[in-house]
């Protein structure tokens, strides 16, 4: 065992290295996009609309002449922050639910597992559409949704957890000093828990881009004019053979993000030597 | 402070399995109609194969898990009747050691947050030093204080599970098979500490094994378990055997040394399924001496003080 702690020994992997660099390159773009893009994302110059790559738009132009580079790290800053809150609501309440229903037993538990095997049964598009559609189009809209699509997944792969933990001897050792309910969920089965579930949400923020960018692309995510990929993609869709640089550039943006994202679990997953423990996830 | 530690009478748990959409429910008794004493300052041993229930009793005796009947008297204090709060603080008076040390630490813990374990969960402010003195009194060095589980071997840990088992001084201490999952040569090592202790803190143990000679060399009285039952209770290691199942036990065991190297008797037979046991003594399948009567009716354990055996034909 190394001093790093796991995530940092994961960027020591070849592919880890590149997927993380990578990672680490599109999240300081949508951070600092106010600071390092060149123009403005919503500065229409309509004499310079389908330009190609040049020394001024290095990426090229949209329909509207905006600079596609400076677009491209503002939807970064929508796809990524979307996509992140709603998987971090989506682990808390999954692994409150699933922590619950495992602790509890009984009937909650039946009723949890009856609801979460029901949603599981949905692809998450379907969900994610319905919600969308009951919740109205938007950022704030998108997020519920996207949290709500992937509940099942943390509820699941928590209560699996905790189910095999509660088992452990290290468990009834802490119950035969005297430990209540609260303590060793708190200090003994929630932190083991953990790890895994850390990680199937870092896997599971690079299916959300995906559907961030598909409930973008269907015009339900960020409204015009705020970039994001999947509403640019959608722009640039009408255009193909006009201007291909407008659809290609935010689809190779997607790609590389969730590649890079699959590649560096990977990583991770192998440095923390928990591929058995994901399989509850399904 | 006179009379046993610990008192149990008619302790017996029944455990059932399935019951749901697809299976038909079943109930085991695991441990049946148990009554036992153990004396102050007692090593007790109790012997039987796997699944017989002496890990089952174990837990009933701490209420790690709840009987179905019976009572549990310590020192005085009826454990069967207290509310969760009072047994929780009774609790700091007995603990277990617990067979596997893989399992039974926290991999995230470190060994100092172990040992502080019971008396945070206690309540108690630790002594600053608690932690070296704790390490140094099962032999450990204090440099160990922030490693983890697996850093350490199978003996260390079993070590760490005494020393945390030991934190708060109790008076009785289960220890289930502490030396099973250990190599030969460790064993030797940690029933030595454990003599050692148990002299030094003035402990009661109840001692569980499958290990017969084991149990011979460590403990004062033996009880034998078969499939939940308590079958004879040996008065002490040199008495000889009065049932024929632990005599079966005695025999099949194996001798170090080769001049004494014999014909071993393995015992034949099939042992009943725990979920369906036969009416009448639950050794008749695989005993030489069932007769009629062993098979209609259950033999009780003999109330004879010096060496109470459950068979209507002892040897």
């Amino acid at each position: 065992m190394s001093a790093w702690p796991a995530p940092m020994r994961a960027l020591r992997w070849p592919v880890g290295g590149i997927a993380g660099a990578w990672l680490i390159l599109i999240v300081a773009a949508a951070l600092f996009a106010p600071v390092l893009s060149p123009y403005a994302y919503d500065a229409q110059a309509l004499k310079e609309a389908y330009g190609s790559a040049s020394a001024a738009h290095w990426l090229g132009t949209d329909e509207f002449g905006r600079d596609l580079l400076t677009r491209l790290m503002y939807g970064a800053r929508t796809s990524l922050s979307v996509s992140a809150t709603a998987i971090s609501l989506s682990v808390a309440c999954g692994m409150v639910l699933g922590a619950a229903a495992a602790w509890f037993g009984g009937r909650f538990d039946r009723a949890v597992t009856v609801v979460v095997d029901l949603t599981w049964s949905f692809p998450e598009i379907l969900i994610a559409l319905i919600l969308v559609a009951i919740i109205g189009p938007g950022t704030t809209g998108t997020m519920i949704a996207i949290a709500v699509a992937y509940l099942a997944q943390f509820t699941r792969l928590t209560r699996a957890q905790i189910m095999t933990l509660k088992g452990e001897t290290f468990v009834e050792a802490a119950r035969s000093l005297g430990a209540g309910n609260t303590y060793i969920l708190l200090r003994h089965l929630l932190p083991n828990a953990f790890a895994p579930v850390l990680v199937a949400a870092m896997l599971a923020t690079g299916d959300a881009i995906i559907l961030e960018a598909t409930l973008g692309f269907f015009g339900l995510g960020a409204q015009p004019p705020v970039p994001s990929w999947g509403g640019m993609m959608s722009a640039g869709s009408a255009l193909v053979f006009k201007a291909p640089w407008i659809i290609i550039f935010p689809g190779l943006a997607v790609a590389a993000t969730v590649l890079a994202i699959n590649l560096y679990g990977d990583a991770l997953i192998a440095e923390l030597d928990i591929r058995s423990k994901l399989r509850g996830a399904g | 402070m006179t009379g046993p530690l610990l008192r149990i009478e008619g302790l017996t748990k029944r455990f059932h399995s399935g019951g749901g959409l697809f299976s038909r429910e079943r109930a085991m008794i695991a441990v049946r109609d148990v009554s036992l004493e153990i004396a102050r300052g007692e090593v007790l041993g109790v012997v039987g194969e796997s699944g017989c229930g002496k890990s089952t009793l174990a837990r009933l005796i701490l209420r790690l898990i709840e009987a179905t009947n019976g009572r549990i008297v310590f020192d005085g204090t009826e454990l069967t009747a207290l509310p969760a709060s009072a047994l929780r603080a009774m609790r700091k008076r007995m603990a277990m050691v617990f067979q596997d040390p893989y399992s039974s630490l926290d991999p995230r813990f470190t060994l100092a947050r172990v040992l502080a374990e019971p008396f945070r969960v206690q309540s108690r402010a630790m002594p600053p030093d608690a932690v070296a003195a704790m390490l140094a009194a099962v032999g450990l060095p204090e440099t160990l204080a922030t490693s983890y589980p697996h850093q350490l071997s199978g003996g260390q840990r079993q070590r760490v599970g005494i020393a945390r088992a030991l934190a708060l001084r109790p008076d009785f201490v289960v220890l289930d098979e502490p030396t099973a999952s250990l190599d030969v040569s460790i064993q030797a090592q940690i029933i030595a500490l454990l003599a050692d202790l148990r002299d030094k803190m003035g402990l009661t143990y109840l001692f569980i094994s499958h290990d017969l000679g084991l149990v011979r060399y460590f403990c004062d009285r033996i009880v034998v378990m078969y499939l939940g039952s308590v079958v004879e209770v040996l008065p002490d290691t040199k008495a000889a055997p009065r049932h024929p199942y632990t005599d079966a036990l005695m025999r099949s065991g194996f001798a170090p040394d080769p001049a004494r190297r014999r014909e071993i008797a393995p015992l034949g037979g099939e042992i009943p399924s725990p979920f369906a046991l036969p009416a009448g003594c639950a050794f008749t399948t695989r005993c030489a001496f069932a007769s009629d009567r062993c098979r209609s009716e259950r033999p009780v354990l003999s109330q004879d003080p010096a060496h109470p055996v459950a068979c209507f034909h002892p040897l």
